[in-house]
């Protein structure tokens, strides 16, 4: 396989605060490879938007190093320009990340010119370019971005991160602050742009049926850690690891005959009391199953018993079928009969 | 005929020169969940917030009438209406940090809420709070009570919400967003929760939302909104299997989904914002079934009386096919 486009090891980022240090990012290891989309998947204050973060290099880790193809690992950390030039970001909120008093023509004009890559005489014409590309008219330039909808505004973010020809995405929950019927508009865009320009993605979302058609290859993050990495396919068809499960299960289809049971139980816990061995046990079902027959097991509260591997020891992120790693000490557990029930899921959107 | 609890008859609501929501008629019976459906900038909050005259300014009620158990609401004077307000028709809102009083403990307004509609003593009042908190999934609920909001996870505070809303046992609950701030395994839990209590109290419950999965899950009928106007009405079921107009279908094509083959849809344009509705019907700017000059008339409901109404001069024809073969 060719050498991915980015490579990150070991990144950690520890945020003190009153209460104690939040550990929202704590050793995770991925790559993304060139024309790749990595979805990121987890709940609100798992760590993944800390992680996209890390990877603009917008903040430095505690530890970790991160590389981008042919560059020296240095370059990264000193957040030199050259690197923030190849990895651009598109946020959530296209209402909040565009000045409300610059024209949308000056907001996508700006990073060209910072970057030394327009001269102010050209610079006009490209952004109109530009706009061309993301389905706007060019004749909206000088338009300010309360003239546009949400998913017209999204369409301009989109066109700024473009601006500086970057070579990875982050894309931070980009469709989730948009109406429905826009919002597959938006995810169709998306990947129409990455064929034409071969870029990468790390596509942020909690929304799992919008990753499901953008992503090649989906983490689940729970607690600060990667919990399973697996392609698309594999991930809806066969989770290996009892939170994917819980977390697929949780997802209203808009299908009556599909009636929902909720089968995680209570919050995500404080990521500054992280729970002992593995993060996920005191909500897993799979622990306690196992435990009624498993040779050694623990009580935990509400009376509930989980094999003692669980409670001591930090399972690794281990490769359970070829590309399909878990971090769950019982992960062959969840396997045969997922295998069985497989759904056929189609590839991602094609344009 | 079973007589129905609330209906909201031919009402409209201006802000300023705006109409904001335009003729909707709604009907609501006891114990059945009726969601409204549609997207930002649709009406469908507001048309929530005039059932109980909660209106912002400069909104005002421009016509029709709302009935609750014969009674028009709109028309009763405001001391009448408090003591439906959280007693009868209870209220569920999508950001519980701000519906709930930061500087007050969260047994307060439960209690409150007893006292004012239920003449329980406050003694009374604080055990039927604490089974009520018990009953939506807080643990060490009497302990609990003197927690500010500020202590809670945003699932814990939507828990209160809906143990403040419920506790007084309303005949109806409007729910606004209920599910919207929330992680999907907390929505889970919350949608079973209400589901529950719908099923143990016989509440009604109008559902305010966008999500189609939450009203696959909770809803018995169905009126979708678009541009101020109801387009559709139906049960359920209906609406999910035989969609007759043309937003319905194109909204139940556009929605990811995490099983079956279907790529997500997209909707050509934008959603008209209230003032730039398009003359005649409202969708025909996005709508791929546009024919002049027939859609350039505004369709009724169509057909009339009937259970699954639309608002399309070509209802039932699937507009989307052409559409699905070129994404």
């Amino acid at each position: 396989m060719n050498q991915p486009l980015l490579t990150a090891n070991g990144l950690i980022k520890h945020f003190p605060t009153r209460g104690g240090v939040v550990r929202a990012v704590d050793g995770v290891d991925l790559e993304i490879q060139q024309g790749e989309t990595l979805g990121l998947v987890g709940e609100s204050g798992c760590g993944k938007s800390t992680l996209g973060r890390l990877i603009l290099g917008l903040i430095a880790p505690d530890a970790g190093q991160m590389a981008l193809q042919g560059d020296n690992p240095a370059s990264v950390s000193n957040g030199a320009a050259h690197f923030r030039r190849r990895v651009q970001i598109v946020f959530q909120d296209p209402y909040r990340s565009l000045n409300p008093r610059r024209s949308i023509g000056d907001a996508i004009a700006e990073p060209l010119l910072i970057h030394h890559l327009e001269t102010k005489k050209m610079v006009r014409s490209r952004v109109a370019q530009l706009l061309q590309e993301v389905g706007l008219d060019p004749s909206v330039i000088d338009r300010y971005p309360h003239q546009f909808s949400g998913g017209q505004r999204q369409r301009v973010g989109i066109a700024r991160a473009l601006a500086v020809q970057p070579e990875l995405l982050v894309l931070d929950e980009p469709v989730s602050a948009l109406d429905v019927s826009v919002q597959a508009q938006i995810v169709h865009l998306l990947a129409q742009l990455q064929q034409q320009r071969s870029l990468s993605y790390l596509f942020i979302s909690h929304n799992l049926g919008v990753v499901r058609h953008m992503a090649d290859r989906v983490a689940v993050m729970y607690l600060g850690k990667i919990v399973e990495l697996a392609s698309v396919r594999e991930l809806y068809a066969a989770p290996c690891h009892p939170y994917t499960r819980a977390l697929l299960d949780a997802v209203p289809e808009p299908d009556p005959a599909q009636p929902l049971e909720a089968q995680l139980r209570g919050d995500a816990p404080d990521p500054i009391a992280v729970p002992s061995g593995c993060r996920f046990h005191p909500r897993c079902q799979l622990a306690r199953r196992v435990a009624q027959e498993a040779e050694e097991s623990i009580e935990i509260g509400n009376v509930q018993r989980v094999p003692l591997v669980c409670h001591n020891q930090e399972p690794a992120l281990r490769e359970v079928v070829p590309g399909h790693f878990s971090a769950c000490h019982f992960a062959e557990q969840l396997m045969p009969l997922q295998h069985a029930a497989a759904p056929t899921i189609e590839g991602k959107v094609a344009v | 005929m079973v007589s129905s609890l609330l209906q909201v008859q031919n009402l409209s609501v201006r802000f300023g020169t705006v109409t904001v929501v335009d003729g909707i008629d709604l009907s609501i019976n006891p114990g059945e969940t009726l969601a409204l459906v549609g997207e930002s900038g649709c009406g469908k909050s507001v048309t929530a917030l005039s059932i109980l005259r909660l209106l912002p300014a400069p909104g005002i009620i421009s016509g029709g009438g709302v009935a609750w158990t014969g009674q028009d609401l709109l028309k009763l004077p405001l001391r009448a209406l408090n003591d439906l307000r959280g007693g009868d028709i209870a209220t569920i809102w999508q950001d519980p940090l701000a519906a709930l009083n930061p500087v007050l403990p969260i047994g307060t307004p439960i209690i409150e809420a007893l006292v004012r509609h239920r003449n329980l003593s406050s003694a009374e009042a604080r055990t039927v709070a604490i089974e009520t908190l018990q009953r939506v999934g807080i643990a060490q609920a009497e302990k609990r009570l003197k927690d500010y909001p500020h202590q809670l996870s945003g699932g814990q505070r939507q828990r209160v919400m809906i143990a403040a809303a419920i506790a007084g046992k309303p005949k109806l609950l409007i729910a606004d967003e209920p599910t919207t701030a929330l992680d999907v395994s907390v929505q889970a839990q919350i949608l079973e929760l209400l589901r529950g209590l719908i099923r143990d109290t016989g509440t009604a419950m109008l559902l305010i939302t966008h999500d189609l999965g939450v009203v696959a899950q909770i809803a018995n009928r169905v009126a979708v909104m678009y541009a101020g106007q109801i387009v559709e009405q139906g049960t359920t079921a209906q609406i999910f299997e035989h969609p007759q107009h043309p937003y319905t279908q194109g909204l139940l094509l556009a929605t990811p989904r995490l099983h079956g083959d279907s790529m997500p849809l997209p909707i050509p344009g934008v959603v008209p914002p209230p003032g730039r509705w398009p003359t005649g019907c409202r969708f025909k700017t996005r709508c791929p079934l546009y024919t002049q000059p027939t859609c350039d008339d505004m369709p009724p409901l169509m057909p009339a009386g009937e259970a699954q109404p639309a608002r399309c001069w070509f209802a039932g024809t699937p507009a989307w096919d052409k559409a699905k073969v070129e994404a």
